[in-house]
């Protein structure tokens, strides 16, 4: 079951306190929370922020009016804690200015092509497209997850948000205070980081 | 006229419906005339389509979570 409606499904639970459902929601969304909680305020505050940020969950859960998604209102909660503790520590630096100061995946690219633009050759050959039949490969799996923990914090946030939360480019934008171009940016470089990893492996069995 | 450099590096936006209509004809031509970019654009396509198979994987354990929770209960009531 997705996320979404598990959340729907939970939403009456979770409005009036009932704890079980708040442990649940916890454990369906902390690591993906602290994904962002990084990306904005580090390592070292990420943990303690998010716990803030599941008290202020709790307390406001009741007023929720379900305006935006619940993943959206957490993602938002989560910012805003994060924030709170970065202007505290006077440290404050949009991510937005941050985006940008590094170029990897996209230049990692341009080996590929002639000066004229098109392919030096061919892009190989994969075994296999299906991503089910990938997912069951537990060296792939490990390689990937791997992989995730070498993305910049900003690109992890974003790749997180967008393809393993689905969530709207334009919340991703809100949330994490990006313009469209830069998240854009930081997702296309986080896909070609992984599909690297993915065509490495597929040619020679290792990350 | 689109270069294959260009291709890939629009391609997270063609996937993800980001281009204008313009570019998106000047892509889907030059994808109609070149495999080696369709062979790409599909590997990006796979790729995204495996990272959708990650959620729900990477969750807490029960015991982590009911501990992180019954933290913030405790300090929401406290308050």
């Amino acid at each position: 079951m997705l996320h979404k409606e598990q959340d729907e499904q939970d939403l009456e639970a979770l409005r009036s306190g009932e704890p079980l459902a708040f442990a649940a929601l916890v454990k369906r969304y902390h690591r993906q929370l602290l994904v962002v909680a990084r990306a904005i305020v580090g390592d070292v505050w990420a943990e303690e922020v998010l716990q803030e940020a599941w008290v202020s969950v709790h307390r406001a859960l009741p007023r929720f009016e379900g305006r935006s998604s619940l993943q959206t209102w957490l993602y938002t909660i989560v910012r805003n804690e994060a924030r709170t503790r970065l202007s505290k520590e006077s440290r404050y630096v949009s991510l937005d200015a941050m985006a940008g100061s590094h170029d990897d995946s996209l230049d990692a690219l341009d080996i590929h092509f002639k000066k004229n633009g098109h392919w030096q050759s061919s892009p190989a050959n994969w075994h296999t497209d299906s991503p089910l039949q990938l997912m069951e490969q537990d060296q792939l799996r490990r390689c990937i997850d791997h992989t995730l923990t070498t993305l910049s914090a900003d690109q992890c946030a974003v790749f997180t948000m967008r393809d393993i939360q689905q969530m709207e480019l334009q919340d991703i934008c809100n949330i994490l205070e990006l313009s469209n171009s830069n998240v854009r940016v930081l997702l296309h470089r986080a896909r070609l980081s992984l599909m690297q990893v993915i065509d490495r492996y597929q040619e020679t069995g290792t990350c | 006229m689109l270069s294959c450099r260009d291709i890939a590096k629009q391609a997270s936006d063609h996937i993800d419906k980001k281009l204008t209509f313009r570019q998106s004809l000047s892509y889907g031509f030059h994808l109609l005339l070149c495999g080696y970019c369709r062979k790409f654009v599909g590997h990006l396509r796979t790729t995204i389509d495996l990272s959708h198979q990650l959620s729900g994987q990477d969750q807490l354990s029960d015991e982590e979570a009911a501990s992180i929770a019954t933290k913030a209960l405790e300090r929401a009531k406290s308050e």
